[in-house]
C-alpha cells in the first residue's frame, strides 16, 4: 500500500511547482514563433508611431501638418522624402507615422471603453436573472439588428468627429459583442463551486463578481481585447474613409485615403501606404488574438 | 415549424420598436433637430416661415406625440369630419395650434409603419420612390456577392478539410486570416488601381456606361461593371465562412456514421460531399444572418468605392447632405433585412438539423 502511495507521487517532481495558467500561457507564448513576429510587428509600428513627434523633428527633420506646395505629389524616394509627398507636399513618412499615433489610439481606446461596458453589463447580466437580464437583452438584440457601420454613420451625426468623440462613437455603438461574452462566461461560472464557497462565506454580489470571478475572465478579455481594436482599426478606417472619422488637418490612416483618391494616377503611392499599415496592423493583432488563445486553451498540449 | 416562425417573428417586434425609437431619438437629438436641416437646405427662410413649417411640422408637441406622428402618422390626430377643408376634430393634440382663431389642416402624414418616410428634405421627392430607385442596384450587388461567398466559402472549407495539412490547406488558411484583415474599401482602390488604370480590362466604377438615359441595361450587359465590386464584398465572407466550414467537416469527419459509411464501401467522394457536408451545412444556416449584416455594411463601402449608385451610397450623400428622412429609412430597411437575416438564420437551422425541435 505504501510502495503504491510513492509511486503516484514520484510521477511528478517533488521540486516542481504546478504551474498556473498565466505561466504556462507565457512560456507557450515563448516558444510561438509566429505569435511573436505579431507581436515584436506592433511593438515597432507602436513604439514609431507613439514617438513620432520625436522622429518627425530629430529623424526625418519634416513637419507632417505643414504645406510645402512645390514639392507636392514626389514619388517614393524622392531627396528627403523616403515615400515621397501628399498633395500639399507633406512627407508621407512623416504623415503616417503620425497617422498611425492618432489610429492605435482610437482603437485602443475605443477597444479599452468596449471592453469596459460590457465587461460591467456583462456581470450585472449574468449576476441579475430577470428584468434587468431582460432589458439588457432587448438592448442588445435591438443594438445589434443593425449593421454596425449604419449605427456608427448615424450616431456620427450628433458629435463632431474629434479623435475623443469617435472614441465615444464607437464604445456607445459597438459593446454588445463583448456585454454577451462576458455574460455568457459569467453564467457558466455563477454555479461553479468555488463561487458557492464565496457565498457560503458571506461575500456580497459585488464581491463575487470583481473579486472571484473577473480575474477568472481576464485570458478572454485579452483575447477579445485583441481582436478588437483589429476590429476598431477596420471601422475607424472605413468611417474616416466615408468622410464621417476624424477630420483633416489631423492625419489617421483612414482619412489620408479621402485626399488620395484624386490622384490615382499621378500618385498611387498615397493609396498604397495608409491601407498597407492597416492591414498589416491588423493581420498582426488577429494572429496575436489566435496565438492567446492557444496559448491559454487548458486544452492545448505543451 | 409554422409556430415556431409565428413566435419569431412575435419576438421581431420590440426588437423593431427599439429601431424606430433609436432611429427617431438619434434624428430628434442631432443639433438643431429636423427645422435646422430644413434650414440647411433652404438657407432662404424667413424666422417667420421657420415658425409657421415648425408649427405645421409639430416640433413644439411634446416628444411622444412627435414619436407617434413620425410613427403612425397625424392624419388621426387632426381630422375633418365635414368635408370643408379644415379640420374640426382632433385627439391627443390641440384643434387651433398657433391660436390665430383659425383651425389647422387637417394631419397629412401617415407615418413609417404606414409606409410613409416623409419628403427628403434635399430633392423633395418621397423617401420611398428614391429608395425603390436605388433598390435593384443594391440588391443585385449583394445576391450575387452572397451566392459567390457561400458557395466559394463551402468549397473552399470543405477542399482545405479534405487536404488537411497540405499545401491547399496551408495557404487558404493564411489567405483567409490576409483578407479578413484587409480594409474592404482599400481592396477595392487598390484593384481599380491594377485592373482600371494599370491593365485597363475593367471598368473604372459605376453601375454601367454612363448615358443620358439613367436606367442601365440587362445585368448579362454588364458584368464587367460587377466584376470587382462582387469580388469587394464576396471575399471576406470566402475568408470567414471557408475557416467555419473547414473546423466543423474536420470534427464531422471524426465521428461514427462517417465510419460506418466508409465500412458500407461508400467512395469517399460521397462520404464527403453526401454524408458529411449535409451537417456541415448547418454551419451555413448559423453564417445567413450574420452574412446579410455584413453585406449590408459592406455594400456601403464598396458602392462608395466603385460609384455604384445604390442604398448603401444613398445613406453616405443623405449624410453629407443632412437628409435625415433617408438617413433614418435607410437605417430602418437596414434593421428590418437584419432581422429577416436571422430569422431565415433560425428556420433554415431546423430545416437542415432534423434533431432542433421547437
Amino acid at each position: 500500500m505504501a510502495a503504491t502511495t510513492s509511486n503516484v507521487l514520484q510521477l511528478q517532481d517533488p521540486n516542481r511547482r504546478s504551474r498556473t495558467l498565466w505561466q504556462r500561457a507565457i512560456s507557450r507564448l515563448r516558444r510561438d514563433r509566429l505569435t511573436l513576429l505579431a507581436m515584436g510587428v506592433l511593438l515597432a509600428l507602436m513604439l514609431l508611431s507613439y514617438g513620432s513627434p520625436l522622429v518627425n523633428r530629430y529623424v526625418l527633420g519634416v513637419d507632417p501638418l505643414l504645406p510645402d506646395t512645390p514639392n507636392r505629389l514626389l514619388p517614393f524616394g524622392a531627396p528627403g522624402h523616403l515615400l515621397g509627398t501628399d498633395d500639399l507636399g507633406r512627407d508621407h513618412l512623416a504623415r503616417l507615422l503620425s497617422g498611425g499615433q492618432v489610429s492605435l489610439s482610437i482603437s485602443i481606446f475605443s477597444a479599452l471603453a468596449i471592453l469596459g461596458i460590457g465587461l460591467v453589463v456583462g456581470l450585472v447580466m449574468g449576476f441579475s436573472p430577470g428584468v434587468v437580464d431582460d432589458i439588457f437583452n432587448w438592448l442588445i438584440t435591438t443594438l445589434d439588428s443593425l449593421p454596425s457601420l449604419y449605427l456608427l454613420i448615424a450616431v456620427s451625426a450628433l458629435l463632431q468627429p474629434s479623435p475623443q468623440a469617435l472614441i465615444l462613437i464607437i464604445a456607445v455603438t459597438s459593446w454588445t459583442g463583448a456585454a454577451r461574452l462576458v455574460r455568457g462566461e459569467t453564467i457558466a461560472r455563477r454555479e461553479l463551486d468555488y463561487v458557492l464557497a464565496a457565498r457560503t462565506l458571506g461575500a456580497s454580489r459585488w464581491r463575487i463578481m470583481f473579486v472571484h470571478i473577473l480575474p477568472n475572465l481576464l485570458s478572454i478579455l485579452a483575447i477579445s481585447l485583441t481582436v478588437g481594436i483589429g476590429g476598431v482599426i477596420l471601422a475607424e478606417s472605413a468611417l474616416s474613409f466615408l468622410n464621417l472619422g476624424v477630420q483633416p488637418p489631423t492625419p489617421t490612416w483612414g482619412n489620408m485615403l479621402i485626399d488620395s483618391r484624386i490622384y490615382y494616377r499621378t500618385a498611387p503611392h498615397l493609396i498604397l501606404m495608409p491601407g498597407l499599415l492597416i492591414s498589416i496592423t491588423v493581420l498582426c493583432l488577429f494572429v496575436l488574438g489566435d496565438g492567446l488563445r492557444d496559448a491559454f486553451d487548458p486544452r492545448t498540449e505543451d | 415549424m409554422a409556430r415556431y416562425i409565428v413566435r419569431r417573428m412575435l419576438q421581431a417586434i420590440p426588437t423593431f420598436f427599439g429601431i424606430t425609437i433609436l432611429a427617431y431619438l438619434l434624428m430628434s437629438l442631432t443639433p438643431g433637430g429636423p427645422l435646422a436641416a430644413l434650414y440647411f437646405a433652404n438657407p432662404r427662410l424667413s424666422p417667420q416661415d421657420r415658425e409657421a413649417i415648425g408649427l405645421r411640422l409639430g416640433v413644439n408637441d411634446p416628444a411622444p406625440i412627435q414619436y407617434l406622428r413620425w410613427l403612425i402618422g397625424d392624419d388621426w390626430m387632426r381630422w375633418d369630419s365635414d368635408g370643408d377643408g379644415a379640420a374640426d376634430k382632433s385627439f391627443l393634440i390641440p384643434l387651433d395650434v398657433n391660436e390665430d382663431g383659425a383651425p389647422e389642416p387637417p394631419g397629412e402624414r401617415y407615418g413609417v409603419l404606414r409606409g410613409d418616410f416623409g419628403r427628403s428634405f434635399f430633392n423633395n421627392r418621397p423617401v420611398l420612390e428614391v429608395l425603390t430607385e436605388r433598390l435593384p442596384a443594391t440588391l443585385e450587388l449583394s445576391v450575387s456577392s452572397f451566392i459567390l461567398g457561400t458557395a466559394g466559402g463551402v468549397l473552399v472549407g470543405v477542399l482545405a478539410a479534405l487536404n488537411k495539412g497540405r499545401w491547399f490547406d496551408s495557404l487558404s488558411r493564411v489567405l483567409a486570416v490576409v483578407f479578413d484583415s484587409i480594409p474592404g474599401f482599400w481592396l477595392g482602390l487598390i484593384l481599380l488601381l491594377v485592373f482600371s488604370v494599370g491593365l485597363g480590362w475593367l471598368p473604372l466604377g459605376d453601375r454601367c456606361r454612363t448615358t443620358l438615359d439613367p436606367s442601365c441595361p440587362p445585368i448579362w450587359q454588364r458584368i464587367n461593371y460587377m466584376i470587382l465590386p462582387v469580388f469587394v464584398l464576396s471575399v471576406s465572407s470566402v475568408a470567414v465562412l471557408s475557416r467555419y466550414v473547414r473546423a466543423s467537416m474536420l470534427e464531422i469527419i471524426s465521428h461514427d456514421f462517417i465510419r460506418t459509411a466508409r465500412a458500407k464501401g461508400l467512395s469517399e467522394r460521397r462520404v464527403w460531399f453526401f454524408h458529411a457536408l449535409r451537417n456541415g451545412m448547418i454551419t451555413l444556416a448559423t453564417f445567413i444572418g450574420p452574412a446579410i449584416t455584413g453585406l449590408l455594411g459592406g455594400a456601403v463601402i464598396t458602392e462608395t468605392v466603385f460609384n455604384y449608385q445604390g442604398v448603401g451610397l444613398t445613406i453616405v450623400q443623405a449624410f453629407g447632405q443632412r437628409d435625415y428622412p433617408i438617413v433614418m429609412a435607410v437605417t430602418i430597411y437596414a434593421a428590418l433585412a437584419t432581422i429577416l437575416g436571422y430569422l431565415i438564420s433560425d428556420v433554415l437551422y431546423g430545416i437542415v438539423d432534423p434533431r432542433i425541435r421547437y
